[in-house]
């Protein structure tokens, strides 16, 4: 079958690492037609090929990394790459997503997405330089930390034009929740997609391409995402210049004024010592130029290089050098009672070295600093392990990595996993759900992520929705007109948040299959039709947007209407619940943690809560909206049918997993 | 006199140079003299980025955590943030 359509590469590698076996493929049409690519795509892939009821780390577990049609092209970010496989942290689907210009690479080698199986014989290396394609020996990179390994690969290769997706020696050790990090700096963080690379006996992929990459309709592409880039411009959002300034961290004091900074394991949310680990005392202190990227970065074709950078000049941490965002800062920092930004980012750096997700990892420590103080685990170890120890904290670090004694090879399964292991009612005092450890935003103050938490398909995550507009007083015009409730942008009010969750999670899903990043959709509102609405309330007669329906239209020449964008969407979110319910996913799984059923005990949001009775409700109404049996959460015959899903519904018929 | 505290961020802290400071008021001083006190101080550029042409973007002032309307009659110790509206993480 040929494939025509613009924007893709066109290609599909398959590496066999067992049989040290790479094949090119025509890439799959019908696919692409259905699920556009990265993350929708990837869910496909594991549906049709993957044996459910495998251990993750066994060779026969898939790993799936994908671009989407606009990845690599000139457009309002372009940079995202998407990754996927059964996870070994939740043993259910597993996703994580990257930024940087990997992506973009491997398309210009010509390939859209990579699939891997088996497990090589020794430690190797997949070295992609355009046609050329090939398994190298990666034995001298072995135990090396990331930014080792991605030099040393550079090095060997075509320097800097050479992009490098690496694992770290976290990874080797088997840590349930390692990355895999692209191009030193972005990581595809979550769910442990690094554990089930290395269990491969894959150090690192190594990609150069030269190639080039043709849209379908050029001269309506360039009007599309000259209206993008403008939407972006001239989002208030954006005209702040505070994303530039601060990065991710800016919200570590934001969350913290409104109430919703976990601190102390969730204990509070609000933490006395934020202002000491915030983005502004970064940008102050470390943000120097002798940092490794003093003006910071973008990933590609970005405007709002929002990676920021800095350097520890003296003292205990002198030397620690990198890239900070807040999910890290809150991990290691408010969530362990920490307020010592320098342990902080030296916390943060080795992370990132050894390979390991810093949401988990924070996450395991905190949780464990609490069951200490609550008399429920032991602190055998002699560490200190109390909120607040910074030297305990940044040590628990090392010894997770390491597998090192009995907290280190406990905390290396993750929070939930080490709870269950621990006994009691250690679990009570997780924040995991379907398995995994909640990031850094207290549901009961912002309900939208709240619903999200629940439903998401990879286990607690905010990044399925990202439903910032509840945070970034959104006039009530546009609730109302959007999810059907005046009070729906409102942070606390539980109405028209259902339709709100629904509405971004369909665009979330777009925007990781097609390669862009959801700051445009989420912090930033560029996207079609918010800024229309805003105008109309405004009167403002010119306005420029992000048309995602335009855009891959132009691009690939598939005809896309904005309707039809929101039907991808919902079916790439059944999609992975149809591969979820073959891991046992059902109605039960999508609920909150305990500690979100209690009300929060001090601080200006004391007293609020996220009530069970609550989120039934909603899930009755998502679930509706879903076309998911409301008893048992599986999906029904007849929406696989009105999404044209078909081979799904067969699939999941023979193994009674519809209703 | 007595005084509330005003902390700055994003920002806001660059242009003012500090992250927090103590400013003394007076009895029956509103948040909107307070706001026309930090004008006075800080000149063009602070007026510039409370942005009012930023619409639901302006700047966001909290007093105690709590959004209040610009009337609010300050009392002695009340700790007043003035940041931007953002999200992201
Ligand atoms: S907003 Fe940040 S994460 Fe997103 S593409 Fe731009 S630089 Fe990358």
């Amino acid at each position: 079958m040929t494939f025509d359509y613009g924007g893709y590469a066109g290609k599909t590698l398959r590496v066999d690492l067992s049989k040290g076996k790479i094949l090119k493929e025509t890439q799959s049409k019908p696919r692409v037609e259905k699920y556009l690519g990265g993350r929708g795509a990837d869910a496909k892939i594991l549906f049709d090929e993957l044996e459910p009821n495998i251990n993750p780390l066994n060779s026969d577990n898939i790993l799936c990394i994908s671009t989407g049609p606009i990845t690599g092209l000139l457009g309002p970010t372009t940079g995202r790459i998407n990754v996927a496989t059964k996870s070994p942290l939740t043993e259910i689907y597993g996703n994580s997503n990257a930024g940087s210009d990997w992506g973009s690479e491997l398309k210009y080698a010509g390939y859209d997405n990579i699939i891997i199986k088996g497990k090589a014989p020794k430690p190797v290396y997949l070295c992609i330089d355009d046609e050329h394609v090939e398994l190298k020996d990666a034995a001298h990179l072995w135990r090396e930390g990331i930014f080792e390994a991605t030099l040393a690969l550079q090095e060997e290769q075509r320097g800097y034009d050479t992009k490098v997706a690496a694992i770290g020696p976290a990874a080797e050790n088997g840590v349930l929740f390692c990355s895999i990090i692209f191009n030193l700096w972005d990581s595809a963080g979550r769910t442990g997609t690094g554990t089930v690379m290395a269990s491969k006996n894959l150090k690192a992929i190594t990609v150069s391409g030269s190639g080039e990459l043709k849209v379908a309709d050029p001269d309506r592409y360039l009007e599309i995402v000259r209206d993008g880039w403008l939407g972006i411009l001239n989002d208030p959002g954006f005209l702040t210049g505070e994303h530039q300034a601060l990065g991710t961290p800016i919200c570590v004091n934001w969350g913290n004024a409104q109430g919703w900074l976990p601190t102390r394991n969730f204990r509070e949310t609000t933490f006395e010592g934020a202002d000491s680990i915030s983005g502004e005392e970064f940008r102050d202190k470390y943000s120097t130029r002798s940092s490794p990227i003093p003006g910071g970065r973008a990933c590609m074709s970005c405007p709002n290089r929002c990676k920021r950078f800095g350097r520890i000049e003296s003292g205990k941490y002198a030397g620690t050098r990198g890239a900070i965002e807040f999910e890290g800062i809150a991990a290691f920092g408010s969530k362990c009672g920490v307020s010592d930004l320098e342990a902080v980012f030296h916390a943060y750096t080795l992370a990132n070295d050894y390979g390991m997700d810093c949401v988990s990892c924070g996450n395991a420590i905190a949780t464990f600093m609490e069951l200490v103080e609550e008399g429920i685990l032991e602190d055998v170890d002699k560490l200190g392990l109390k909120f607040g120890n910074a030297d305990a904290m940044v040590e628990m670090v090392h010894r997770i990595a390491n597998k090192q004694d009995k907290l280190g090879s406990l905390g290396a399964l993750g929070a939930y996993k080490a709870a269950l292991k621990i006994g009691k009612n250690a679990v009570d005092y997780t924040t995991s759900i379907k398995g995994m450890d909640t990031i850094a935003c207290d549901p009961r103050v912002a309900k939208g992520f709240g619903l999200t938490y629940a439903i998401s398909s990879r286990g607690s995550d905010h990044l399925r929705t990202h439903v910032v507009f509840e945070m970034i007083r959104m006039p009530p015009e546009i609730g109302k007109e959007l999810f059907g409730s005046e009070k729906a942008c409102d942070l606390m009010s539980y109405d028209g948040k259902v339709r709100m969750v629904l509405w971004h999670e369909n665009l979330a899903a777009i925007t990781d299959s097609i390669g862009s990043c959801r700051f445009m959709h989420g912090s930033y509102y560029a996207q079609y039709p918010v800024p229309e609405l805003l105008g109309k309330l405004h009167n403002k007669k010119e306005v420029n947007s992000i048309k995602y329906h335009d855009w891959i239209s132009a691009a690939t020449g598939m005809k896309i209407d904005y309707k039809k964008l929101l039907d991808i969407g919902h079916r790439i979110v059944n999609i992975e619940r149809a591969l979820n319910t073959r891991f046992g996913i059902r109605r039960k799984d999508d609920m909150l943690p305990k500690k979100f059923s209690e009300p929060i005990k001090k601080g200006p949001r004391k007293g609020q809560s996220f009530p069970k009775e609550q989120l039934e409700k909603m899930l009755d109404e998502y679930y509706t909206n879903r076309g998911w049996d409301l008893k048992t959460g599986l999906i029904k015959k007849s929406e696989l049918i009105k999404l044209d899903m078909k081979e799904v519904l067969d699939d999941l018929d023979k193994e009674n997993l519809v209703k | 006199m007595t005084n509330v505290t005003v902390k700055y961020l994003m920002v806001f802290s660059q242009i003012t140079q500090k992250r927090k400071e103590v400013i003394p008021i007076s009895e029956g001083m509103t948040l909107q003299d307070l706001i026309e006190v930090l004008y006075a101080k800080y000149g063009r550029k602070f007026k510039k980025v409370f942005g009012k042409d930023l619409g639901h973007r302006s700047a966001l002032i909290t007093i105690n955590s709590e959004v209040k309307e610009i009337s609010y009659i300050l009392n002695p110790g009340d700790e007043i943030l003035i940041s931007h509206i953002v999200g992201g993480g």
